[in-house]
């Protein structure tokens, strides 16, 4: 008995002064292999008298598993501080520069057009495309612009001929559209357009606008506010507001230009608002009914309601870009940033 | 429209601030571009009472002078020698601000102080013409009674908010200072004061023969004897000076001063020089006239104006002329307010390039009968203000009568249209604030709102007093489907796959120059010119996407951006007989730096995979502004959809680009006839595959294509892909050959192909390789 203990206290004493798991393994062949002490034990059980075997038999059995639990332990040790070595060994300096695959980008003017978009179609908008080149017809008449009309003027038109320009603004898709379609419609029209204005930090004669327009039964002013009021916060923020005031459009009645928080003084008041803590972003109104009928649509039947914004602003103060000769440019350094 | 808040305070009671005026007015329509407080440039400016001029010991031309300012008396030194003793004069003290922003300082001048300047009318930022009574060269002296160290401003009455209006052009009613008065009387819910008139005796017996009465619907007119030319008081002067306007004498300003007010322009004749006291208003017979700004005109055939029997007077509607301007010596006036047609005048003013504060006003067409109500304030203020004697009746000339018009109040309509529940009685209330009486269910729209025609104009005047700001926010019902067609989901595809191919999408004007296409050595195309175009750098829509493209690359390259790839999206238009223009879609791409002939097509094959388009091509192309030798047409299905290549050195130049760069355009038809949209899925290979590297020495004129080629043509159906790894040409082989190493890829799909199976493929493919290409295995 006295020797089993003694064994087992030389065992782990053994196992406990390991330095490696290939010291460790040494051990265990010497400990629990065909020349050990424990084995050679095992084969002096036939010597004992048959009641004494099993009795025998089983301590020694025990014993052998407390060795193999203490060689597992002690191995899970040395594996973890071996690891660990290991690991230090390979310490890496992580504050070096991640290997980057180069990339592109898209011109923020796209970028904002399509946030815009985005928001319509998940409204329930279908985006249709625009010409750049329209008959006089489609660019003014239809839209309530006839030729002795004052506004006419104020568009700083680019004539092709006489009976062609360059669109001055994306609402001639307005026509394109009702024309060849039947309410209920909900369509927004991104386009270029352009206007006679020489370049400078703030007008170049080609620029980027989207119209929109929604033509149905039943559909009211309040529609107008409350469509352009969740466009507005889904673009800018959920804590601006937006602002309706009164204005002028000839292809719109009663029409309205919105404003939203400034987004300088968050409606404070600034130079940029000039103190009205208001920016204006779009134009827009209900479809005059002279539109309607221009199309074919009756307006005692269907109402609607038509907008309008200009995407380099939106752009600029979405940005905080002060020249809109910049997006013509394309300067490589200014489109890497957005 | 510059409206001065004490003007408008004459016709309405207004108690708020300017900040709350401008406030309310924009919610109802009127909106604010700005307010300028007149003097708010001058500042430290006060008068001083001079006291003694002594002179300046160490120069001539300099006196010292001691000025009272009331609380002190300083020491000024001043050049002018207009001042005297007790005269009042504008001092800026230390610290103090001229109208061009200079800062006055107290300073030593020839060893003595100057404790601040004396100030001319011109410092003051105003001209002899506002101030008729300052010196022509000086110091502006005041009269006695004004008090010592008051700010100037006060005395000179530039303590004046004008707030700027932006009028619609279908309120031409708002530009004027009652118009807006009428808007303010109606936001604040004050009652609108009408200005004092004189009545007319109306009598049609001056020689007056209007020839075109579609272009002047009526002509009134009125002769003043015994004028008395003169400055107009001060009061009159600040107000036109406030709205923008110089003062001349008191009859011009009389009728400026008109204008402003009712909105209806005026003008004035020296009736001397109408020959045979008759007026005759037709239109011009290619005739010239010298107008008031001395300027000879040369008048078409289509403009209206008003001539005597031997001369033209004026530009109806614009300007008058030089020969009857008023002038100091003027004794006897004709005073015409008359309505011309608002699309001629535009068209005149147009022409001649003249807008006058008339021009624009008539362009928006005015009511005839604002004529009437104009002069009579005119007659009114020639009385009050002793200019000279109305001895005669007034002319009118007025075929047919401006009625009102009557439209039927549908409120079921109106607040259908607005979505809102707004009662009849309310909207009467509302409609009666803006002088829009309701008779039996009618609204009686005064002629001055020819812009009110039907019930949505009705609404929007309805909604503007109830308040767009106190309807609800709803959404319409309509249950569309919305989203993006095929082809702009394709196009976005396009761009983000070019996107994560290290390119940056540019964007350009439409516009080009009709030297583009030289520039660009391209063929002469079909182009659409503009009529009016900005410079002829922008006078024709584009005809290709080069011209744009190369001059990116050319501006990135001068900021020594030099290592990169632009692409672009774009439109290139082309004439169309009697139809509008063809307009099509290019994508064009242009590399420089590192980025080579390989790159970009790398970028295009990439593209086509990834679009799924198969059977593309890339063959020698024969572009006149690419390299010869570095160029491909692009195929697709047989077709040639575009074409990439080195750009020619000759091109280069002629955008001031020193580098290689290289370009591809596509058009884009192509790419959305041949896009593949229905992916089908392959089953993934269940054997291995395995590769064989062979190393070919073949003479440089053997292109790889071909190599590839010859290899799947003699494989069997086991060889899966055929890939280049390696293109070797230098000192180690012969100098007309080059090394190419490809990976031969083989797999069956039923089994794993055996060793001796794929030595007899290899060993038949190099023997056709040497038969057909003498190549030689390394």
């Amino acid at each position: 008995m006295i020797e089993l203990e003694d064994l087992k206290q030389r065992a782990f004493e053994f196992i406990n002064n390991a330095k490696s798991l290939k010291e460790l393994d040494e051990i265990k062949i010497k400990l629990l292999g065909k020349k050990s002490e424990i084995n050679s034990l095992m084969k002096s059980l036939k010597d004992l008298a048959p009641n004494e075997r099993p009795i025998f038999g089983e301590k020694i059995n025990a014993l052998r598993n407390q060795i193999e639990n203490k060689l597992n332990d002690v191995k899970n040790n040395l594996f973890e501080a071996e690891q660990n070595l290991c690991f230090q060994a390979e310490k890496i300096d992580i504050t070096l520069p991640g290997v980057t695959n180069k990339i592109g980008n898209l011109h923020p003017l796209t970028i904002v057009l399509n946030d815009i978009q985005n928001i319509f179609i998940s409204m329930g908008y279908e985006v249709i495309d625009a010409h750049d080149v329209e008959t006089a017809y489609y660019n003014f008449d239809a839209l309530n612009i006839p030729k002795s009309h004052p506004a006419r003027d104020e568009q700083d038109t680019f004539y092709i001929n006489d009976e062609q320009v360059l669109v001055t603004a994306t609402s001639p898709m307005q026509i394109r559209v009702m024309e060849t379609r039947k309410p209920p419609i909900k369509i927004v029209s991104p386009g270029r357009v352009y206007r006679t204005d020489e370049i400078d930090a703030t007008h170049t004669p080609v620029f980027h606008q989207m119209e929109g327009l929604v033509v149905d039964k039943n559909i009211t002013m309040c529609d107008l506010k409350g469509t352009l009021d969740v466009f507005a916060k889904k673009l800018i923020g959920e804590n601006i507001k937006t602002r309706f005031r009164p204005h002028y459009f000839p292809f719109t009645e009663p029409s309205a230009e919105m404003d939203v928080t400034c987004f300088v003084c968050g409606g404070e008041g600034c130079k940029t608002c000039k103190n009205t803590g208001f920016i204006e972003l779009l134009g827009c109104g209900m479809v005059h009914p002279k539109v309607l009928e221009n199309v074919g649509i009756d307006p005692s039947e269907f109402s609607g309601f038509a907008f309008g914004m200009g995407i380099e602003r939106i752009a600029m103060q979405h940005f905080g870009i002060t020249d809109i000769r910049l997006f013509y440019e394309n300067d490589v350094r200014f489109l890497r940033q957005f | 429209m510059y409206v001065p808040f004490s003007w408008l305070k004459e016709f309405v009671n207004l108690d708020c601030s300017v900040n709350e005026f401008i406030d309310k007015m924009t919610m109802t329509g009127s909106k604010v571009e700005s307010v300028k407080f007149l003097g708010e440039k001058i500042s430290g400016i006060v008068t001083g009472k001079i006291l003694e001029i002594k002179k300046h010991p160490n120069a001539d031309k300099l006196v010292i002078t001691k000025v009272d300012i009331g609380k002190e008396i300083l020491q000024i030194i001043t050049g002018a020698t207009n001042i005297f003793e007790n005269a009042i004069v504008p001092v800026a003290v230390h610290n103090s601000f001229l109208y061009d922003g200079t800062k006055i300082k107290k300073n030593k001048l020839r060893g003595e102080w100057s404790q601040g300047m004396l100030c001319s009318i011109e410092e003051l930022g105003y001209t002899k013409n506002q101030y008729p009574e300052a010196p022509d060269n000086g110091i502006y002296i005041f009269k006695d009674d004004v008090e010592l160290g008051a700010d100037v401003r006060e005395i000179l009455e530039l303590t004046e908010d004008v707030i700027d209006f932006e009028i619609t052009t279908n309120r031409p009613d708002c530009l004027s200072i009652f118009g807006i008065a009428r808007e303010a009387a109606a936001t604040f819910d004050k009652k609108l004061n009408y200005p004092s008139c004189e009545d007319l005796s109306m009598k049609n017996d001056m020689d007056i023969e209007v020839r075109n009465s579609d272009l002047c619907k009526r002509y009134m007119a009125q002769i003043v004897e015994n004028v008395k030319i003169e400055p107009s008081p001060q009061w009159l002067r600040h107000r036109l000076i406030s709205c923008g306007i110089n003062p001349i004498n008191n009859i011009v300003d009389i009728t400026n001063y008109v204008m402003l007010e009712t909105g209806q322009p005026l003008h004035a004749f020296d009736a001397t020089y109408i020959s045979h006291d008759k007026i005759i208003v037709r239109t011009a017979e290619n005739e010239m006239l010298k107008t008031l700004d001395g300027m000879q005109r040369d008048l078409t055939n289509d403009m209206l104006v008003i001539a005597d029997p031997e001369k033209i007077l004026a530009v109806a509607g614009v300007m008058g002329g030089e020969s009857s301007k008023i002038n100091a010596a003027t004794k006897k006036i004709m005073i015409e307010s008359a309505n011309f047609d608002g699309y001629n005048v535009r068209q005149t003013s147009k022409k001649l390039n003249l807008r006058t504060d008339a021009s624009m006003r008539y362009e928006k067409n005015l009511d005839p009968n604002l004529t009437e109500f104009a002069m009579k304030r005119v007659i009114y203020l020639i009385k009050k203000l002793n200019c000279g004697e109305i001895l005669s009746p007034t002319f009118d000339f007025y075929p047919v009568k401006n009625d009102s018009r009557q439209i039927k109040l549908n409120p079921d309509k109106i607040n259908g249209l607005l979505g809102t529940n707004i009662s009849m009685q309310e909207m009467i209330d509302i409609l009666e604030k803006i002088e829009l009486r309701v008779e039996n269910g009618f609204i009686i729209v005064p002629t001055f709102r020819s812009d009110l025609e039907n019930d949505a104009d009705i609404a929007e005047e309805i909604l503007r007093f109830y308040g767009y700001d106190k309807i609800p926010f709803t959404l319409p019902a309509s249950k569309n489907i919305g989203g993006k067609s095929k082809k702009q989901m394709l196009y976005d595809k396009i761009k983000n796959i070019l996107v994560a191919h290290a390119t940056f999408e540019m964007k350009n004007f439409s516009f080009e120059s009709p030297k583009a296409t030289e520039k660009c050595m391209l063929e002469n195309v079909n182009a659409v010119k503009i009529l009016n175009p900005l410079g002829e750098e922008f006078s024709i829509m584009r005809t290709n996407t080069i011209d744009a493209a190369l001059r990116c690359m050319s501006f990135n390259l001068n900021q020594k951006n030099n290592d990169l790839i632009l692409f672009e999206i774009g439109k290139i238009f082309e004439n169309h007989k009697n139809d509008l223009p063809i307009e099509k879609e290019f994508l064009t791409i242009i590399a420089s730096g590192e980025n080579d002939f390989f790159a970009l097509k790398g970028i295009i094959v990439s593209l086509f995979e990834q679009l799924k388009i198969n059977n593309f091509d890339f063959k020698n192309g024969d572009k006149k502004f690419l390299h010869p030798f570095r160029q491909a047409n692009i195929f697709i299905n047989e077709e040639i959809v575009g074409y990439l290549g080195e750009v020619h050195p000759q091109v280069s130049k002629n955008y001031d680009i020193k580098h290689r760069i290289y370009l591809a355009t596509i058009d884009l038809k192509y790419i959305c006839k041949n896009v593949c949209d229905s992916v089908k899925f392959k089953p993934l290979p269940k054997f291995p595959a395995i590769s064989r590297d062979i190393a070919l020495l073949v003479n440089k004129n053997i292109s790889s294509k071909s190599l590839c080629d010859t290899i799947l043509k003699f494989s069997d159906h086991n060889l899966e892909d055929v890939k280049l790894f390696d293109v070797y040409e230098g000192k180690q082989i012969a100098n007309n050959m080059k090394s190419l190493a490809y990976k031969l890829i083989f797999r069956a799909c039923d089994r794993t192909l055996t060793e001796d199976e794929i030595n007899s493929v290899m060993q038949k493919i190099i023997d056709v390789l040497k038969s057909e290409h003498n190549a030689i295995l390394r």
